[in-house]
């Protein structure tokens, strides 16, 4: 672990030193390439197949399981597809404000991807926090790049509501360790059944606490405006990798209680999460029918996919690790290419992008492809999990089974109307823009990460079938 | 113990001197006084923790808390000519009367706790969720982004008095990690102060209610 924190550190020096953003995103590109490396020889350890490196820079330890395996092996494949579009945009953007600031952007996309790291790995709660704090740290000065009025108030807003929540979940922690009699590492955590006021008092602050960096409601106020103003590769990173890496500690806080087997604290927190799980969809179901953005529309059906996902917690854990798979990848690929609709229309603005199809075709069916994908069309990863979810809920409940599917028919409604209108009807580009092409890479990553999307499904449907 | 009494009184004491006044040099002062208790109260309790234990403690509490984080806020005041008034919302005998309650609210609860969890020691953990409740109050009740940087280190002040407050210690390598962030933290928020005050030529909080929807 230590030798990866020294590749982490090296990494982000040498991005510092960079002069040009041409050479900084290079520097992440191969930082990128190796992190991939290094998550799938843990991949091929944990599956008892070693050909690799044998754990050498990270080492197994007890903490990474098949949860944390799933999400970190997400997180590398999004680093890496946001990498390669990484060095597309920083040509595309070359000319303006970027080049001044680039390798402190460079610098902190390195050090953030390794917090993250360093968040799933740790098997300590405590150092599991310190780290999650520092990548909201580390990803704030990314969110204000661009330095507009805008980009620093939504900074601003994500440093302060995020650090808050987080020193609430420390509180949380010193409860915790009360409970499990100063014992923090998730391993050999064990509840003490003498103290279940102190595992009780513990929960709710853990789960809201944690829960504001994954964005769910209440809390969730931070997540709209960071995820709009960022750029758009670290909009995606935001998305499709931070918001997991604050779930693993509740998923693994979750675990911790199930095998307690002390059924009151378990009731509790699941009760806690369906709560807060369905606000969530309640929330982005009101904000999606109202955003006036294409970028805050992706950033409500974020928090929608997050409470979908904290529900999934409490029904069944594959279907969880399914859904997480499928938001994150396509999610990334439809940030990534929100990007490229702003590179090309140059506003935010939904009313003033229409006829995507007809003036950029490629940007036009990834959107239709993404957007179907994310708000669970047919033959997409995300269909497969609600599906399930559904049958799930229905033999929970019937009143939150149809609650479950009102929502996700709202949002759905919602989506599709703001995807049809900015496909459909005829191109009205700024005249700075009409001549704008993007390279083939700006396009890659998205087409690549919805194929992927796509093969996946098919192995969702044969394993849960299967079962 | 008559000793640990005194310093959580004083804790107590700091923060109706902050409740009073709308000078943000009083806040300033405060806040270096807390950290000075903090460093006081954790070498008295960590006594029988090892040197490394004590060192972290008084880097965190010392020359954090009590020496870096007043200077550093000092001087983006000065630099960026913030008014010096803390312009709170409510008058100062409401804060008063708030800060108060939260007095009560936190002692009463760590009475409680006490009865139910019999390792904690009850008045550290109730200045402790004192000093959480008022840092979250001054955040909501004032208007200025530097005084919400300093309620937010109020915060943090009670949330390691709750650490102290329970008889196992945390890992040596987390809460030196809880130190990094929060050095980290105030100076990020200096920073995003002084960029929100160049772009913005004003720095209360109600500049900053464009994003919506």
């Amino acid at each position: 672990m230590d030798c990866y924190l020294f590749g982490v550190i090296f990494f982000a020096l040498l991005a510092f030193v960079t002069r040009r953003s041409f050479y900084g995103a290079a520097v992440f590109l191969i930082f990128s390439v190796l992190h991939f490396f290094l998550v799938l020889d843990l991949f091929l350890i944990l599956s008892k197949s070693p050909i690799f490196l044998n754990g050498w820079i990270i080492p197994i330890n007890s903490a990474v399981n098949y949860d944390k395996m799933v999400i970190l092996m997400v997180e590398a494949v999004v680093v890496l597809m946001v990498a390669i579009y990484n060095l597309n945009f920083m040509q595309r953007v070359e000319e303006r404000h970027y080049e001044a600031k680039q390798n402190f952007y460079h610098a902190s996309i390195i050090g953030f991807v390794g917090a993250m790291d360093m968040a799933i790995c740790s098997d300590n709660i405590g150092m599991m926090w310190v780290f999650i704090e520092l990548s909201t740290l580390l990803s704030a000065l990314l969110i204000s790049h661009h330095n507009s009025k805008h980009a620093l108030e939504a900074s601003w807003k994500y440093v302060f509501i995020c650090s808050i929540g987080i020193s609430l979940a420390f509180a949380g922690i010193v409860f915790l360790s009360i409970a499990t009699n100063g014992v923090l590492d998730f391993s050999k955590m064990q509840i003490d059944e003498s103290k279940l006021l102190a595992a009780k008092i513990a929960i709710p602050f853990l789960i809201i606490g944690f829960g504001t960096k994954v964005g769910l409601a209440p809390v969730h106020n931070w997540l709209p405006d960071a995820h709009s103003e960022a750029p758009a590769p670290v909009s995606a990173l935001l998305s499709a990798t931070l918001l997991n890496s604050a779930l693993a500690a509740i998923i693994s806080f979750y675990g911790v209680l199930q095998n307690s087997g002390i059924e009151k604290l378990c009731n509790f927190s699941s009760n806690l999460l369906q709560i807060m799980g369905f606000l969530s969809l309640l929330i982005a179901a009101v904000f999606i029918l109202k955003a006036d953005n294409f970028k805050r529309m992706l950033a409500y059906s974020s928090i929608e996919n997050m409470g979908i996902i904290a529900i999934a917690l409490t029904l069944d854990k594959f279907i969880m690790n399914t859904h997480l798979v499928g938001h994150s990848l396509i999610k990334c690929a439809l940030f990534l290419n929100a990007g490229n609709i702003l590179s090309l229309y140059g506003t935010k603005e939904l009313a003033k992008v229409r006829g995507l199809m007809k003036s950029h075709p490629v940007s036009g069916y990834i959107w239709l492809f993404g957007l179907l994908a994310i708000m669970g069309g047919v033959p997409f990863v995300l269909f497969v999990s609600e599906f399930f979810m559904l049958l799930e809920l229905f033999s929970y409940s019937l009143g939150l089974t149809l609650l479950f599917a009102a929502l996700l028919t709202i949002i759905m409604f919602g989506m599709t109307s703001k995807m049809l209108y900015m496909l459909r009807g005829e191109a009205e580009i700024p005249e700075d823009y009409k001549e704008r092409k993007l390279g083939f890479f700006a396009y890659f990553p998205s087409i690549f990460l919805l194929i992927l999307a796509f093969v996946l499904t098919i192995i969702a449907v044969v394993i849960l079938i299967g079962d | 113990m008559k000793i640990e009494i005194l310093l959580s009184l004083l804790l107590l004491l700091t923060l109706l001197r902050i409740a009073i006044s709308s000078r943000l040099e009083v806040y300033l002062k405060m806040l270096s006084f807390q950290g000075l208790l903090l460093c006081c109260l954790s070498l008295m309790i960590v006594e029988h923790g090892s040197t490394f234990t004590m060192i972290v403690a008084i880097i965190e509490t010392l020359l954090l808390k009590a020496i870096f984080v007043p200077y550093y806020l000092k001087k983006v005041i000065i630099q960026h000519h913030v008014k010096r008034e803390a312009e709170p919302y409510l008058p100062n005998l409401f804060s008063l009367l708030i800060v108060i309650g939260c007095i009560i609210i936190g002692m009463i609860g760590a009475y409680h706790l006490q009865i139910a969890i019999k390792e904690i020691k009850m008045l550290i953990f109730g200045v402790g969720i004192t000093l959480i409740l008022c840092g979250m109050f001054i955040i909501l009740s004032r208007k200025k982004l530097i005084t919400h940087v300093m309620g937010f280190c109020i915060m943090e002040n009670g949330i390691f008095l709750l650490t102290l407050g329970i008889a196992h210690e945390l890992p040596l390598m987390v809460s030196l990690g809880v130190a990094l962030d929060a050095f980290i933290w105030v100076l990020l928020s200096g920073i995003l102060v002084k960029l929100i005050r160049i772009e913005f030529k004003d720095n209360s909080i109600e500049q900053l209610k464009d994003l919506r929807y």
